[in-house]
Formats: C-alpha cells, sequence, structure tokens
C-alpha cells in the first residue's frame, strides 16, 4: 500500500535560532524531524515507535526485544546475510533496541549512502522476513545471553529490583525474553507483533546532518510512504502505585564484591514535580559533587561507583540508588546510604547546593548537545513523549524555578528511606579475600 | 584545532607516563596517582576541582593506559580559560596528603573489583596479557594487581609525579569552537609561566621473549557460565617505523575478521556452525611498543572449546593462503573509512585521536588525515602477506576460561600460567 504524502504541517519551531529544527507529518502520519547541520559528510537517524516491551502479550515476554534483535537479520528479497553485507559495504550502521515505552532504530550512514540507507531501514520496517535460520540463532543466543547474565552481580540485581519494585504492575517484566518465555516464542508471533505495532502514526522519526528538508521529504516518501497510516491501539497502562517496600533480598555469588541497589517506585513523566526531582537527584547522587559520591566515596572509600537515578515513564518509573563495595562492607554501606535517604528527606538542601545544581543543570546543555547522534536521539524523545516544541528553549527557566521548599517535599515525598526496597548480589563476608 | 558545529570546547592534558613506566611491584602507581590528582592543590582543595568544573557545567574525568595518562575537561566554549587554569595549577602543584590518599587506594580497590575481579572474563584477560606479554610491562594490569595496589605509598606517588608530571612530559590537546589565537594566549598564560625539570628519561621497557612455541594455558571458574576462549598474535604497531604500513593491513585484517554481522569469524563462528554467541577482533594500532592482536570467543551454550579453537585457527589459515576478494575487501575499507567520518562528529573523540597518536609517537596527522588513503592503499597481496606473517602457529598465544563443568575439555596443555 503505497500512500500518496501530502505535506500538510511544515513548522519550523519557536526558538528555532537557539535550537534549529524543521519538522513535518507525512501524509501516514508519522513525525519527522530535520536538525541540518552540514559540517560532516553523514547522517544520524533515531527512530522511536510506540512498541516496547510492555506491550508484549502476557505469554510472549521478549517479543518485542527479540524482533529488535532481528532488525538486521533480512528483509525483502534480501536473506540475513545480504542484508547485512549491504550494510557493511556502504559502511552503514543499523539497529534496534527496546525499552519499556518504544523500539528504536538507530541508523547512521555517509551522505553519500544515504538513499541505501533509506531503503534498507524501508524494508526492514515493512518487509522483514523472519527467516527461520536467524531466527533459532536469535532464540539460541538469547539462551546463552540468560546463561551469561548470571556472571553479572548488576544485572541480576537490576532485574530483581524491578520485580520487587513493580510487582504485579507490567513494568516489573523483563524487557528480554527470560527462560520461561523463550521456549513460547515463535517467528510468527515477531511478525503479529511487527504488523500490529509498526504504524506510521505512532512512529517518531528524528534525523541530524548533512541533507536538505527536500532531500530528506524524499527518502521518507520514497522509502517510508508505505509504513501503515491506520495508528494502533494505544495499551492503557495500569498506575504503578508505591508497594510497601518487599522484605531484603540477596542473590549469592562466589565473589569478592557486592552490588546494592534500593528502588521505589519513582514518578510519572507527567508529574509535575519532574524538574524538581531532576534538581534532587543530582544533588543526592548525580556526579562528582553529588552528597553519595561525597559521603560513600571521597570521604569512606566504600566504592568507585554510587549514583542515584531516576527514570520517569508513561506511568510511575523507577528511583535507584546503587553502588558496589567489598563484600564485608555491605551492611556499613547500607547504613550510610539509609543515612543520607533519611537526612536529604529530613532536612532538604542547602542553598549552595540548590545554586551548584542550577549551575550544572542549566549550563552543561551544549554538552548534552554537541553531536548529531544526541541531536537525533534528543528531539526523537522530546517529540515522541510530547515533551513540547519549546522542551529545550524553557528547559534552563524551568530549572531555575525549583526552590529548597520544592526540594524538600519532594525529598519527604520520595525519598524516605523505609520506602525503598534492597537488593543485594554478591558473595558472603567470609568470601573477601 | 578548531571544529566550530558546536559551542563546546574540550580540554585534553595527555601526560606521556603510564603503566610500563612503573617499578616493578608498584603496579597501578601511574593509575593511583591519576586517582590523587583530583584530591587538591595549593589553592584548590580536595573535592573542589570537579565542583568547580560542575559549577561552569562542565564534565571531567580521567584515564590511564600503558603508555599514556589523560585528563579530559568538557565545556562550553567560553570556558576554557577555567579549564586550561586547572589543569596547568595540577601539572606542577598538587598536594598529595595522607587522608585523602588512604580513602582513596580504597576506591582504587573497589574499581579492581569491578573491573576485574567480580568478572570471569576479565580476571581471564588479564592472566591471559601477563603470558603473552611475558616480561613487558605491556602484560601488566594498568590498574595494578591487588597486592601492589595495597602496598602504594604518599612516597612513592609523589616521586612518581615530580619525575613526570610536568610541562615537557605533556601534551595538551584543545579542540571545539575556539578562536586559535584566543586559545594560544591562554596556553602562554597558564602554562607559560610552569617550569620543567631536566629532561626526562624514559626507562626502555624490557623487550618480551620472542614466541617460539605457542602457549596455551586454562583456568576454570566456577563463576564462569560460558567458557570463553582467546587467541593473540605479538604485533608492530603504527609507532614502529620498520613495520611500514602493516599496522593499516592489520586494522583491515581485524575489521575482515569481525567487523559488522557480514565479517568473516561471525558468520563462520556465529551463523555457520553455531559454535558462538560473540567473536571481536582486538588491535590497537597506536601504542608505544608492539602488542597484541587477539581474537576473542564467547561460547554458544554446550560447545567444545576444541571446536571454537579449530575453527578460528582455520580461517586465521585461509587468509594467508588465499587472496581476499575484490568486493570483500571494498567492503572492509569502506567501513573502515565511514567509521573514521564517523568519529570526526564527536569533538572529544578528535581531541582522543590525536592525545592517542602523539602519546605514542606517531604524527597525529598521519592518522587523522591520511588514514583514510593509507587504508585505501592496502591490497589483497598485502592481506594475504601480512596474516602470514603474524598469524603464526608457533607464535600463537591462547587461553581459555572454562565453566566449572567443562574442565578439562579444552585445548589446553600447560595446565595453569603464572602471572
Amino acid at each position: 500500500m503505497l500512500l500518496g504524502l501530502l505535506w500538510p504541517l511544515v513548522a519550523s519551531v519557536q526558538g528555532a535560532e537557539r535550537y534549529p529544527v524543521e519538522r513535518f507529518v507525512t501524509g501516514n502520519g508519522m513525525t519527522v524531524l530535520l536538525v541540518e547541520n552540514h559540517a560532516n559528510p553523514m547522517v544520524e537517524v533515531r527512530l522511536l515507535i510506540r512498541a516496547g516491551s510492555v506491550l508484549d502479550p502476557p505469554d510472549r515476554g521478549g517479543v518485542a526485544s527479540l524482533a529488535a534483535w532481528m532488525f538486521n537479520e533480512g528483509a525483502g528479497d534480501l536473506d540475513a546475510a545480504a542484508f547485512q553485507e549491504l550494510l557493511d559495504f556502504h559502511g552503514i550502521e543499523l539497529s534496534a533496541a527496546v525499552d519499556r515505552e518504544s523500539f528504536g532504530v538507530d541508523l547512521t550512514t555517509l551522505t553519500e549512502s544515504l538513499d541505501e540507507a533509506f531503503r534498507l531501514l524501508g524494508l526492514a520496517l515493512q518487509a522483514p522476513r523472519f527467516d527461520g535460520e536467524p531466527f533459532q540463532r536469535a532464540i539460541d543466543e538469547h539462551r546463552a545471553r540468560l546463561e551469561k547474565d548470571q556472571e553479572k552481580p548488576d544485572v541480576r540485581a537490576s532485574q530483581a529490583l524491578y520485580r520487587e519494585v513493580f510487582r504485579g504492575h507490567p513494568y516489573a517484566r523483563p524487557v528480554d525474553p527470560t527462560a520461561e518465555s523463550l521456549p513460547n516464542l515463535t517467528a510468527a508471533d515477531l511478525a503479529a507483533f511487527r504488523a500490529r505495532y509498526f504504524r506510521a502514526p505512532d512512529m517518531v522519526l528524528a534525523v541530524a546532518g548533512d541533507l536538505t528538508l527536500e532531500r530528506l521529504r524524499t527518502l521518507v516518501e520514497t522509502h517510508l510512504g508505505g509504513l501503515d497510516a491506520r495508528p494502533a491501539h494505544r495499551l492503557a497502562l495500569p498506575e504503578a502505585d508505591p508497594r510497601p517496600p518487599a522484605p531484603r533480598l540477596h542473590i549469592p555469588m562466589t565473589i569478592n564484591q557486592t552490588t546494592i541497589r534500593l528502588g521505589r517506585v519513582g514518578i510519572s513523566r507527567q508529574d509535575p514535580d519532574y524538574y524538581v526531582l531532576t534538581v534532587l537527584n543530582h544533588i543526592l547522587g548525580g556526579g562528582f559533587a553529588s552528597r553519595l559520591y561525597e559521603e560513600i566515596r571521597e570521604k569512606q572509600g566504600l566504592a568507585y561507583s554510587v549514583y542515584s537515578h531516576f527514570s520517569p515513564l508513561a506511568a510511575r518509573g523507577p528511583l535507584v540508588v546503587g553502588m558496589r563495595t567489598k563484600n564485608s562492607s555491605v551492611e556499613q554501606a547500607l547504613e550510610l546510604l539509609r543515612r543520607e535517604l533519611a537526612r536529604i528527606a529530613a532536612d532538604g538542601v542547602t542553598e549552595q547546593e540548590l545554586q551548584d545544581a542550577r549551575l550544572y543543570l542549566t549550563g552543561s546543555f551544549p554538552l548534552r548537545l554537541d553531536g548529531l547522534d544526541k541531536l537525533a536521539a534528543t528531539w526523537a524523545a522530546i517529540a515522541f513523549h510530547d515533551r513540547g516544541w519549546d522542551y529545550l528553549e524553557r528547559w534552563p527557566e524551568r530549572i531555575q524555578a525549583v526552590t529548597r521548599d520544592d526540594l524538600s517535599r519532594t525529598a519527604r515525598r520520595l525519598l524516605q528511606p523505609d520506602g525503598f526496597s534492597v537488593v543485594t548480589a554478591g558473595g558472603e563476608e567470609s568470601a573477601t579475600p | 584545532m578548531r571544529e566550530g558545529k558546536a559551542p563546546v570546547v574540550v580540554t585534553h592534558v595527555w601526560y606521556r607516563v603510564g603503566a610500563i613506566d612503573e617499578e616493578s611491584g608498584q603496579s597501578g602507581l601511574a593509575h593511583m596517582l591519576e586517582h590523587m590528582m583530583f584530591q587538591g592543590t595549593a589553592t584548590v582543595p580536595p573535592g573542589e576541582f570537579s565542583r568547580l568544573i560542575a559549577r561552569n557545567g562542565g564534565d571531567d574525568n580521567a584515564s590511564t593506559s600503558h603508555d599514556f595518562t589523560n585528563y579530559h575537561i568538557n565545556l562550553g566554549a567560553d570556558r576554557l580559560d577555567l579549564a586550561m587554569g586547572l589543569e596547568a595549577d595540577r601539572m606542577r602543584k598538587l598536594v598529595l596528603a595522607d587522608e585523602e590518599f588512604q580513602s582513596e587506594n580504597l576506591v582504587v580497590r573497589e574499581e579492581r573489583r569491578s573491573r576485574v575481579e567480580a568478572k570471569p572474563d576479565a580476571r581471564m584477560l588479564e592472566r591471559y596479557r601477563a603470558v603473552a606479554h611475558g616480561r613487558h610491562p605491556y602484560g601488566r594490569p594498568v590498574i595494578g594487581w591487588m597486592d601492589d595496589i595495597e602496598r602504594h605509598s604518599v612516597a612513592a606517588l609523589e616521586a612518581f609525579y615530580r619525575r613526570h608530571y610536568a610541562p615537557n612530559n605533556a601534551v595538551l590537546v584543545v579542540v571545539g569552537d575556539l578562536d586559535l589565537d584566543g586559545a594560544t594566549a591562554l596556553v602562554e598564560k597558564h602554562f607559560g609561566p610552569l617550569t620543567s625539570p631536566g629532561a626526562i628519561q624514559r626507562r626502555a621497557p624490557p623487550a618480551a621473549d620472542p614466541i617460539t612455541t605457542p602457549l596455551h594455558f586454562q583456568v576454570s571458574d566456577p563463576e564462569a557460565k560460558l567458557p570463553f576462549w582467546q587467541v593473540g598474535y605479538r604485533v608492530p604497531t603504527l609507532a614502529d617505523a620498520a613495520a611500514g604500513e602493516d599496522p593499516l593491513v592489520l586494522d583491515v585484517l581485524s575489521s575482515l575478521l569481525t567487523g559488522g554481522l557480514s565479517s568473516r569469524l561471525h558468520k563462520r563462528l556465529v551463523v555457520t556452525d553455531r559454535l558462538a554467541v560473540a567473536v571481536d577482533a582486538d588491535y590497537a594500532a597506536l601504542a608505544r611498543h608492539d602488542t597484541l592482536f587477539g581474537i576473542a570467543v564467547t561460547h554458544a551454550a554446550d560447545v567444545q572449546p576444541r571446536r571454537v579453537e579449530r575453527a578460528v585457527l582455520e580461517e586465521l589459515d585461509r587468509l594467508a593462503r588465499e587472496p581476499v576478494g575484490e568486493r570483500e575487501l571494498q567492503k572492509v575499507k569502506n567501513g573502515l573509512v565511514a567509521g573514521a567520518v564517523f568519529e570526526r562528529d564527536s569533538v572529544d573523540s578528535l581531541a582522543w585521536t590525536i592525545g592517542r597518536a602523539v602519546t605514542s609517537g606517531v604524527p597525529w596527522r598521519s592518522v587523522l588525515v591520511e588514514y583514510p588513503a593509507r587504508v585505501r592503499a592496502v591490497s589483497a597481496g598485502d592481506v594475504q602477506r601480512v596474516a602470514a606473517k603474524y598469524f603464526q602457529p608457533k607464535a600463537r598465544v591462547v587461553g581459555l576460561l572454562a565453566t566449572a563443568d567443562d574442565q578439562g575439555t579444552g585445548a589446553a596443555a600447560g595446565g595453569e600460567a603464572k602471572p
């Protein structure tokens, strides 16, 4: 089905002199963004599709992930070997990965190979083969990866934490196939998933680099014009309410270090305290000047890496504190982590800390946008999550508007140590050399 | 270098000192000193360095290799003065205080546990490099052996710092949206007043004994869930004038073998024979001394390691026997040239390439500017000749990480090797 593409909507964006971007919506409903830059003869593409792992059918966990793994394993007349040879011959990088909310495709190409790159992208989106040979290889490789993951304390702790924090909610399910779901998956499941969710109105295509808007229109019309114009049915995701913390969980391994993860349900992307938590998280555990870094690493030498992190999702996403320490220090470290959470929940932050965080979060903006890949990824996320076209422009004022009272209120709401589940993965104390 | 497409500037200071300059028994000292470089000077108190950078919207970090120690600060383009001021200050005025050293030494022990000791593959590769490099200090882990880290002292750090940290042992690389005259004036302002001690003597490291019979070793690890295997060969780098263009040909070979899903070893081991889930070649053409061309394979479940070894060695042998086809060679060159273009998108990776070249004793233009033409000049005959020259059966080093229930099924002949 080839829809005639119309260009009813072409707009340049408010604040265009600081963050120039052009955008249009295709006739079949795809949102397309372009940051034009001719400094280097290359193009970066980031495509986001509303086809994340929360859409996996209940008994088919990992189907989105497996479809992403197979994204460069053959399409149209090209079997896996032929498809991959063409990518490599033209120096094109094309791969896909999923998270809970999106199916993300990354494409990097020289300007001279743009046509071939978009042709292969279009084939992979519209005519994937899911042949038996690569499908079986995908299954085998995932089985091996599940084995290999058992070596990794961070992976094991993180998966267990999601299960604890989101128990009963779709976010608790792993993104990747599990040992239980893997035998159920078939190539037909992947094809059905693709047909159901790869719809042009559910896609955002952000492009940065050495091409004009006119060229991009032609490429999209020629290679992506056949995508289904009907949006997929949107999943009504249940709210992820905070659960009472689960009992502390330990995953025993025979290594001389332990991964510690504390986690709880945090905030959604629409939460009015999004910017407040951005500042709060930076002060608590975001970087080399944070409280956790100072107390746990600089003063006590208990960890090489210690951090806090939050992922706002469509529903409330995770808020995590993490570190690794030698087995004999686990209890001391946990006590310190709890103490820092309790301190910030009870006393908030100082004026100096707020000033420093504002300076960093507003001043570091140029570093977040200093490459074509970062530009494409940032604009794709802004459009995909309806952040508003003035998101970049307004970021500094929104950060500046955060007050110490906001921070105290949000710390009381989200950082009480009793609200966190605790998972550890590592050796017993006696295993420490 | 002016690269003005984003309003940022990266400031890299590269010291021509790394793990190969450590005394025996002091492994990890160069890296320990890298950590201490954030712990205060006569004018900047401990912890203040990164805080100052952050207040100015910047990011900073550092890294240590066998050949160099790198410090980098990324900032908005109007903050170059700050970056240069801080780097010049800690080049000569570091304060090594015992209190800061004690806790930072614990941090480095945790770093070693994270990077090496909690990872079966990394533990095996550490021993592998010790075996493969013999007496040459490239065989020593950059982070250091744990018992050496525990023996580091402020006195040893002080001596190492005084010997190696000075303008005449440093390379400053600044890339970004800058005005070259203004940047030059800032260099004079901050680094001009610094004094250098006399010429810095780098001792030549002991040469590794040549490998004349294949070296094999095996370790088994209760935490390892899949066997992990590596073969490697000693090869020259761009620093070796006598090697001519061989390092470029080795880059081509590396890409031919494992660069991309259509590469030979991926197709053979992962797709056709289904022996492996991942295969990667590792070769860094920018290093001061001969290095390793390594090929590492993560096995698929339930695969006999011997079968992996046979398949890899067959493919290496085929490279020496049969010329590579025209399209395949063209494909590999296209990929390498495209990769060089992609790399130029990041001011940070430009600074990395320049700094790594210079600290390896290689003119940076010969890499950054001339690389595409040099890759294009590689012929099928070059590929065949270089494969035959370096991938010799008698010169190979093979290591196997076996899972607990896989003991004895590997290719090991010599038992465990001592690091």
